[in-house]
């Protein structure tokens, strides 16, 4: 439960950093704060939060 | 059974393949940013100045009359005598026609137009949940035939509920402005908090809730009608990646959370003046989140609450093995998957070009050139999705073959108001190609069971839509002169704009960050309220009788090929 929790927060950590990147000076630095919020937000559901779901997987009972 | 051809082989074709496919990719892009404009023509030698136009008045058109009704009693088989200022409603008899009943014909007539054009490409997407229908279904095994198709029935009417209800009046309730339906003045109420910057953020509307008071409207009617079959585009997508486990009730359930909150919001922050289509005039990033018919409000919203419903329901029984290999579980019925996949192909005929909301006026007429788009994006991912397979496998697959074509459409979704033919060509292959590989993912790598591949043709394929929105938009579109509030066309990198770029990668973060969560943390509660998951005999069974209490072929004995017998009903 805790690491789903945490997941979520991770996902909701890169849309942050994703929407700080009005904030930064230069186009192309905006680029890399964009795309950088994006990949942590798919690393929150993806590899976090799907972790814990495999964790107690149906198909190693 | 598929063939694996040598590894080395496999590997080579695969890297000469892939090699082409970017090469061609990167030098049509070069091609296509680097076009030659034609040379100006010479001025032409200077001209004696035009005389002033003269206003026309009432009195230009007094004593125009139309043909006598003793010709018209004769009948009109050519058409000359039908349609003219005999049929232009005069407002006052007395007066007789005036200048202002001419005007306002053609304003009305201009409105029916988009009317027409609105109401009718909204048809044809709702025809779009046959389509859903039969590739769920088909891509299904014959046991879950009832359920899997009264899913994608029956999300048509808790979603149209919701929608109803609720959801319009989030998503559209402050979008009033729309020149094209006559205004939709009554949709006036955005609520907004001042974020970064102390910019307005508009997060959701607040007029038209059970399209009461003032949206009882005849424009506002046509808009939730388009906005709605587009709504329940996102949530017929769910029910495929869920299939074969997931709770009649659950699913009812869930279908009205994503119809009144889930979609409404986001859409409201793409197409209802919400805070992502502000980030041009708030920030500076190009014209904002752009998303011209739904890769990211409809398909990425939808593949990625599937995404989240697929973790919390878990796999199906027998879809992996105790060391996390994969098994397939093919469908019992290809004709009726590639059916409903030329279905959704015509139906997105009105997906694309309908979402103009208008054939009149504002840059409208470029409806041709996105059905085309849309067309030629479908064509190339089907392309690559079946070359795909068949060098990798040995076998023209027909499930990705169908699933290319999805794939193409999906991609197409967001750009095809803004991209040439070359660019949508391009993208429909990129599209084709990304989604065999994200199957493979999501199968293999983050185990997630999803029997349709909806994720990946819906949110893998709507998020890569939504980037090359930011990459491929050519400015060439011209619709009204702005778009989101900022002057100008919708460029993107390869056209001098990499601030669009940014603009669709914080949509795609949004998308990741914030609906993924929401889609999540309502499953959640679905699931602690009724159980998202049947039981483990019901599943082996087949769903069709323990949920619907009917079988989908009630003549035909179904037998598992695994447990080598008829199939038995369970009832828990």
């Amino acid at each position: 439960m805790i690491l789903k929790v945490i997941g979520l927060l991770v996902c909701l950590l890169g849309w942050l950093i994703a929407v700080s990147s009005v904030e930064v000076s230069g186009v192309y630095a905006q680029l890399v704060v964009a795309l950088a919020g994006f990949i942590v937000a798919g690393v929150g559901a993806l590899v976090i939060v799907n972790r814990a779901h495999l964790q107690d997987a149906i198909w190693k009972s | 059974m598929m063939v694996r051809i040598n590894r080395a082989r496999y590997r080579i074709v695969t890297l000469v393949f892939g090699l082409l496919a970017g090469a061609w990719v990167v030098t049509s892009s070069i091609a296509l940013a680097q076009a030659p404009t034609e040379a100006a023509p010479a001025p032409a030698a200077a001209a004696a100045p035009a005389a002033p136009p003269v206003p026309i008045t009432t009195a230009d058109i007094k004593g125009l009359s139309g043909p006598a009704a003793a010709d018209l009693a004769k009948g009109d088989p050519g058409g000359t005598s039908t349609g003219t200022v005999g049929d232009i409603p005069v407002s006052d008899t007395k007066a007789g026609l005036t200048l202002a009943d001419v005007v306002n014909t053609v304003g009305q007539n201009r409105i029916a137009a988009n009317f027409i054009w609105t109401l009718v490409t909204g048809y044809l997407v709702m025809f779009m949940q046959a389509g859903f229908a039969a590739v769920e279904t088909g891509l299904c095994r014959a046991k879950n035939a009832n359920h899997t198709f009264m899913m994608n029935f029956m999300v048509y009417g808790w979603g149209l509920f919701a929608y109803w209800v609720m959801g319009f009046a989030l998503q559209q309730g402050g979008s009033a402005g729309n020149t094209n339906l006559g205004g939709l003045n009554s949709l006036n109420s955005e609520f907004t908090l001042n974020f970064l910057g102390g910019k307005p953020w508009g997060l959701f509307g607040q007029r038209g809730f059970f399209l009461s008071g003032a949206t009882y409207d005849v424009g506002v009617a046509v808009m939730f009608l388009f906005q709605m079959v587009f709504m329940d585009t996102a949530a017929t997508i769910v029910t495929g990646a869920a299939a074969e486990r997931w709770k009649f009730a659950a699913f009812s359930i869930s279908s009205v959370t994503l119809a009144a909150i889930t979609y409404p919001l986001y859409a409201n922050w793409a197409w209802g003046g919400g805070w992502t289509s502000q980030l041009g005039a708030n920030y500076g990033l190009g014209h904002g989140y752009c998303d011209f018919a739904g890769s990211g409000v409809v398909h990425a919203v939808g593949g990625i609450s599937a995404l989240a419903v697929s973790m919390i329901i878990g796999p199906r029984i027998g879809k992996y093995s105790r060391d996390g290999r994969p098994h397939p579980m093919p469908g019992h019925d290809m004709t009726m998957v590639l059916i409903g996949c030329f279905i959704l192909a015509f139906g997105w005929f009105g997906f694309n070009p309908g979402s103009t909301l208008g054939a009149s006026g504002n840059g409208n007429l470029r409806i041709g050139l996105i059905a085309v788009n849309t067309m030629l994006a479908g064509c190339t991912g089907s392309i690559a999705s079946l070359l795909y397979m068949w060098i990798r496998f040995g076998k023209p697959d027909a499930s990705m073959a169908g699933n290319g074509l999805l794939a193409g459409l999906v991609a197409i979704t967001a750009p095809s108001g803004f991209v040439n033919t070359v660019g949508a060509a391009i993208i429909g292959f990129a599209a084709g190609m990304l989604v065999c590989f994200s199957v493979e993912f999501i199968e293999r790598v983050i185990k997630v069971d999803d029997p349709v591949g909806a994720i990946s043709v819906h949110g893998t394929c709507g998020l890569w839509g939504v980037i090359s929105v930011g990459l491929f938009a050519d400015g060439t579109s011209n619709y009204g002169g702005s778009w989101n509030n900022v002057d100008g066309s919708v460029k993107g990198l390869f056209y001098g704009d990499p601030s669009q770029l940014v603009a669709q990668l914080i949509g795609c973060a949004t998308l990741m960050g914030i609906i993924f969560t929401l889609a999540y943390v309502l499953n959640w509660l679905v699931d602690v309220v009724v159980g998202q998951r049947v039981g483990a005999a019901t599943e082996l069974a087949g769903l069709d009788l323990p949920e619907m209490g009917a079988l989908g072929y009630p003549e035909f004995q179904l037998v598992s090929a695994g447990l080598g017998r008829s199939l038995e009903v369970a009832n828990d």
